[in-house]
């Protein structure tokens, strides 16, 4: 007897309980703070894209105005400058062929061509070059 | 579970290619829910407020890259328990009872027949799986289907932790 008047009413007790808390709602702050938060979390993966994109586009850009600029060439002096300093403390193996125009040592020169300045002047200026060579 | 004629996976697809009027429809479909259940298991309503408004942080970036391989209010509820979990400082769900123990619980607002406090006080004493089961499958009367994905379990084992669940209280009533 006991258990038959027991039984339907936990049943029902727990449909009264689940009425009751199915009653219950969320605050309204948390979706007005959901909502402006997904206004302003940034597409990180769009974003990462478009940097990257932006930069190799960039890059490239550079790279072609670099190679196309007529200053490019400006660079070349610096260079030469550097190896006419070998070429003069190794005339024999490098030698400038015309301003701006550098002979490899690797490639073997014409030895054929005869120098500009005549034996003896070379004669009288190697000693001077030694000279030069060791004060640096 | 449907409030609406979208279903939430489709609002997650809209939501993935950028609609995010599609998030908030997910959010006001389940704001409550998760809040309820947040409610139980921290026993404070500032602290399931926060839980929800995390859970819903957290959906921002994680439903971006959400497989499909489950229903996402299963995502949802799983990142719940975890959020009350971290909450609770603790991996154990059992804090959840000890807090709960201490605390009117999630009727706390409400005016409570004497019988309905007594139920509360018993569900608060079943086991956790049990006590989970109840509160998807009767006090949110979720499908059964649903309450397993939600668990992680076959639907199975949400009928027969449901039937367990129903014994004890009867027992536990009597």
């Amino acid at each position: 007897m006991t258990i038959d008047r027991e039984t339907p009413s936990v049943d029902t007790i727990l449909r009264e309980s689940a009425t009751t808390w199915r009653e219950t709602k969320a605050p309204v702050g948390i979706r007005k703070n959901i909502e402006r938060a997904n206004r302003s979390v940034p597409d990180t993966q769009g974003r990462l894209w478009w940097a990257l994109s932006a930069g190799l586009a960039a890059t490239m850009l550079v790279t072609f105005a670099v190679m196309t600029s007529p200053e490019s060439k400006h660079d070349r002096p610096i260079r030469l400058k550097m190896v006419s300093t070998q070429s003069l403390r190794a005339p024999s193996t490098a030698r400038l062929r015309s301003p701006g125009t550098l002979v490899s040592p690797s490639i073997p020169s014409a030895p054929a061509r005869p120098r500009r300045l005549p034996d003896d002047d070379q004669d009288s200026k190697r000693p001077a070059l030694l000279e030069s060579d060791d004060v640096a | 579970m449907k409030q609406d004629d979208v279903d939430d996976q489709s609002l997650v697809k809209s939501y993935r290619r950028g609609d995010l009027a599609s998030f908030d429809r997910l959010v006001v479909r389940h704001q409550d829910r998760l809040f309820r259940l947040a409610r139980a298991w921290l026993s404070d309503e500032t602290l399931a407020s926060d839980a929800t408004q995390e859970v819903f942080m957290r959906a921002m970036t994680g439903l971006r890259k959400f497989q499909f391989r489950a229903q996402p209010f299963s995502w949802l509820y799983q990142t719940l328990r975890n959020v009350c979990h971290e909450m609770n400082r603790g991996d154990s769900p059992q804090l959840y009872t000890e807090r709960a123990d201490s605390h009117p619980g999630p009727y706390e607002s409400t005016a409570l027949s004497h019988d309905t406090a007594r139920m509360q006080a018993l569900i608060q004493d079943l086991p956790e799986r049990q006590r989970e089961v109840l509160l998807l499958r009767v006090f949110e009367d979720l499908d059964v289907t649903t309450t397993a994905n939600a668990m992680g379990c076959r639907p199975g084992t949400v009928k027969a932790l449901l039937s367990q669940a129903r014994q004890n209280l009867k027992a536990l009533w009597s």
